[in-house]
């Protein structure tokens, strides 16, 4: 169980990051949402270790977290993707899976069964275009790829940075599947960050909702859509008191 | 879609280091030709060419080593060339040469005639602990920082090998070195290298350290440690070049400082670059085709004689070669001639295609 609370980041005058907090428990899909700037990805970045808190902890199953290597934290089992894909372009779909599971299958010799490279590369449809170049893969499958990858480093926490961004429908719903059945198969926990919010309403169990580097709610999608903290958040200040339902602000 | 789809079996590729020997060979199958060949066939003067040009190839795959698989271009690689050759010069050289050329020696090494292979060995060892030590520094650096501190480490050397008489005689030619090896010797050499080069590319280390190389960022969330990884691949380059070096002592038999300095940098960096850094098939193509077309440039430069009319003498022109070589390839094809692929790559990718081309 992963368990992120009081966390303080600011940069030079700019506070990010003001008491984020949020929890996610093993087999539990959670969205992190909230407008542009309100701290998702900076909070993303201080849990995976690319960003040392100022204040704060992060606790993966009683394991103190925060402020150690994106090394540490991997190898820990938190793992994630990146808002803008990274993928290593001149290795092959196969190779850049199989090179994120390589560490953890040193580390967790004796550890749970993982997913394997090959049924990886089966779960998300890669398997015929294995032996190609990640660099000249189109844009929506280097998305599944980034995900395998996070995946084949043995993660109980994967953190997903907006990866339904620049999908179409189609391949949303195959995200969606994709997510919901490697929660199924691993019971781990999913952080989901998204702007499209019938994605994310479809997806999550339970939403955090953050705004200027605060939590403002948190909960079921139903219960946090009718607060009317995050419906000034969403819709603009004094616009009634929670009648406006979840699907049509994701529209 | 694709959670109802049954999925054919996957084909699993070769092992590691399967691919890595299988494919290793077939990068030296080439050099080994051509060795065997100039060997049979060919006058002691071309066997020596092609004796010096092999090591040079072993220099080119010691530098594809960390540079291909770190991304950082290594400017010191000769460092480590000059510090095998030398270190088997002290060693080896008969005492009633070195009473001639290096009677004052330090550590009692005036003294001391090892046998070629212990003598090689210690060589080998003092390498290993200077880029042991170097290492330390090296990999806390990445990109255009390692490769100035390289440079530094390179003219560090340099400077020392000229201004220690005592040990290296200066900037005089340390000679009586016994010439022991010849082309098979180094064709062997040449070929063990090669194959090593490929197995560390291929290994688990070797495939991270590439993946850092390409992006710092994603590696580091994959746990990978790219530090430990480009030490390593620092000292195994470092023990390639000194083997180079090693042997170059013991097939010229006489050394010179300025032998190991920007001339041999810039030359196999340029054989690196034109084949592809990428990988140590494009090394091997890279050496090969430069030192064929250097030689030839070299005739030329010399002046010919084609049909009564002798050509002036163009003392210079190979090092213009060179220099077009670098600045025409990074125009027009930075990645070099093979790119990040190995020989086996193309061979395996022409198979797949094979039968939709007969149809």
């Amino acid at each position: 169980m992963l368990s992120v609370s009081g966390i303080h980041k600011s940069f030079g005058g700019v506070q990010a990051l003001a008491d984020a907090a949020l929890d996610c428990a093993s087999g539990e899909v959670i969205g992190l949402i909230g407008p542009n700037g309100a701290g998702k990805s900076t909070l993303v970045n201080v849990i995976s270790g690319f960003l040392a808190p100022d204040a704060g902890q992060v606790v993966l199953d009683g394991a103190l977290l925060q402020g150690r290597t994106p090394q540490h934290i991997s190898a820990s089992g938190i793992a994630r993707t990146f808002q803008n894909l990274r993928v290593f372009r001149d290795l092959t779909v196969r190779q850049n899976i199989e090179v994120a599971s390589l560490r953890a299958r040193q580390l967790r010799r004796d550890g749970p069964p993982m997913l394997g490279v090959d049924a990886l590369l089966e779960t998300f449809g890669l398997a015929d275009r294995m032996s190609d170049a990640a660099g000249a893969l189109p844009y929506g499958t280097r998305r599944w790829m980034e995900i395998a990858r996070a995946m084949a480093t043995g993660p109980r926490i994967l953190l997903l940075d907006e990866p339904a961004a620049g999908l179409n429908d189609e391949e949303s719903d195959r995200l969606h599947q994709i997510i919901t059945r490697l929660r199924d198969l691993t019971r781990i926990g999913v952080v989901v960050i998204d702007h499209d919010l019938t994605f994310i309403n479809n997806v999550c169990d339970r939403l955090f909702v953050m705004d200027q580097g605060r939590l403002i709610a948190s909960g079921a999608p139903a219960a946090v859509w009718r607060n009317p903290k995050v419906i000034e958040v969403y819709v603009g200040p004094g616009t009634g008191t929670g009648a406006t339902p979840a699907v049509e602000l994701g529209g | 879609m694709m959670t109802v789809q049954s999925v054919a079996p996957i084909a699993r590729p070769l092992r590691w280091w399967a691919r890595g020997l299988a494919g290793g060979a077939l990068t030296a199958l080439p050099v080994v030709l051509i060795g065997l060949a100039v060997l049979l066939a060919a006058p002691g003067w071309v066997q020596h060419l092609t004796t010096m040009a092999l090591i040079n190839l072993m220099i080119v795959v010691g530098l594809q080593v960390y540079s291909g698989n770190s991304g950082i271009v290594h400017l010191g690689h000769s460092a480590f060339v000059g510090l095998g050759a030398y270190g088997m010069a002290i060693l080896t050289t008969p005492l009633a040469m070195k009473k001639l050329s290096i009677p004052n020696a330090p550590f009692g090494l005036s003294a001391v005639e090892l046998h070629w292979f212990p003598g090689g060995l210690l060589a080998l060892g003092v390498v290993w602990v200077i880029a042991w030590t170097t290492a330390r520094v090296i990999a806390r650096l990445s990109g255009i920082a390692a490769t100035i501190v390289s440079l530094a480490f390179l003219i560090v050397v340099h400077s020392v090998f000229l201004h220690w008489p005592a040990l290296f005689k200066g900037n005089q030619a340390f000679f009586g070195i016994p010439k022991l090896v010849g082309l098979p010797g180094v064709l062997l050499a040449a070929v063990v290298v090669i194959l090593i080069a490929r197995l560390f590319r291929d290994s688990p280390g070797g495939l991270q350290l590439r993946a850092s190389a390409q992006d710092q960022m994603a590696a580091d969330s994959i746990a990978i440690d790219s530090r430990a990884l480009r030490r390593r691949a620092w000292i195994l380059s470092a023990l390639i070049c000194g083997l180079a070096g090693v042997l170059f002592a013991v097939v010229s038999g006489t050394i010179s400082p300025r032998l190991f300095y920007f001339q041999q940098v810039m030359l196999t960096l340029a054989m690196l670059i034109l084949g592809g850094m990428g990988s140590v098939s494009g090394a091997v193509a890279g050496a090969v085709i430069l030192s064929v077309v250097l030689e030839l440039i070299r005739t030329v430069e010399s002046g010919i004689t084609i049909g009564g009319y002798t050509t002036p003498t163009l003392l210079g022109l190979s090092g213009v070669a060179l220099g077009a070589v670098i600045v025409l390839c990074m125009a027009l094809r930075p990645q070099g001639l093979l790119g990040h692929q190995e020989a086996d790559d193309f061979l395996s990718r022409w198979l797949r295609t094979a039968p939709t081309r007969k149809r």
